[in-house]
């Protein structure tokens, strides 16, 4: 059961940061901000439903999201086109701690 | 450097919160097309506003912190709240590291793919 969810875990993180990472910028570069729309149905919303819509990702304790797959990816791939970790840090520190009271407000009403 | 901070926290505040409150009540009320219709009408006004407009402005010689960094923290954070046991808690570790490990391989890949499409595509102009 264990190695199974590691598998499927992993397939749906690949899936989710290649194909953002080669088709989001085309897609706003052909065509402008309606890009972004397109994108974010057409590839966030198709991956959610193969993801998490039909649990490619196994749900054992805590909510574990399509979207850690995307930071590592889009993070790894910006570094391999040279982008300097030193610059991100700011942004590192402000978006987790953005999440952690997002998370802390949403545990209390949802 | 402070306000980057606060931009970069106020963009990702917002996306985890709306995200992974408003995505759940609409797969209970729709299911799996709610789920599509919820990316649609969160993602693409979220991204237009945090990486479009630029309140997550990345540098462009730096790493890319994408939006996304608040939604996956808000997630796993909003269940850490909900039930304290560690238990519980180190259950996510092979899942997640799963994850990560195949978003960086999808991410390492698509760079070289995206390469060799570019060269392609300019021999075919010569």
């Amino acid at each position: 059961m264990k190695y199974e969810s590691i598998i499927t875990a992993f397939v749906a993180g690949f899936i989710f940061s290649f194909l953002i990472e080669l088709l989001w910028h085309e897609m706003v570069r052909l065509w402008g901000p309606l890009g972004g729309w397109i994108g974010a149905g057409f590839i966030v919303g198709t991956v959610w439903i193969v993801n998490h819509g039909l649990n490619l990702i196994p749900q054992m304790g805590p909510w574990v999201d399509m979207t850690w797959g995307l930071c590592a990816g889009l993070f790894t791939a910006s570094m391999l086109r040279g982008g300097k970790f030193k610059k991100a840090v700011p942004h590192l520190v402000g978006g987790i701690l953005g999440g952690i009271v997002a998370g802390y407000i949403l545990s209390l009403f949802v | 450097m402070l306000i980057k901070i606060v931009r970069t926290f106020l963009g990702c505040f917002l996306t985890g919160l709306i995200v992974q409150s408003a995505w759940v009540a609409l797969v209970e009320a729709y299911g799996l097309i709610g789920g599509w219709f919820a990316a649609f009408i969160i993602i693409s006004p979220m991204w237009f506003l945090n990486h479009y407009l630029g309140l997550i402005e990345n540098e462009k010689d730096g790493a890319w912190i994408d939006m996304a960094i608040g939604i996956a923290v808000a997630g796993l954070v909003r269940d850490l709240f909900k039930i304290h046991s560690f238990s519980f808690a180190f259950k996510v570790l092979p899942v997640l590291l799963a994850v990560i490990a195949g978003g960086i391989v999808g991410g390492y890949l698509a760079v070289f793919v995206k390469q060799g499409m570019a060269k392609e595509t300019e021999e075919e102009k010569i």
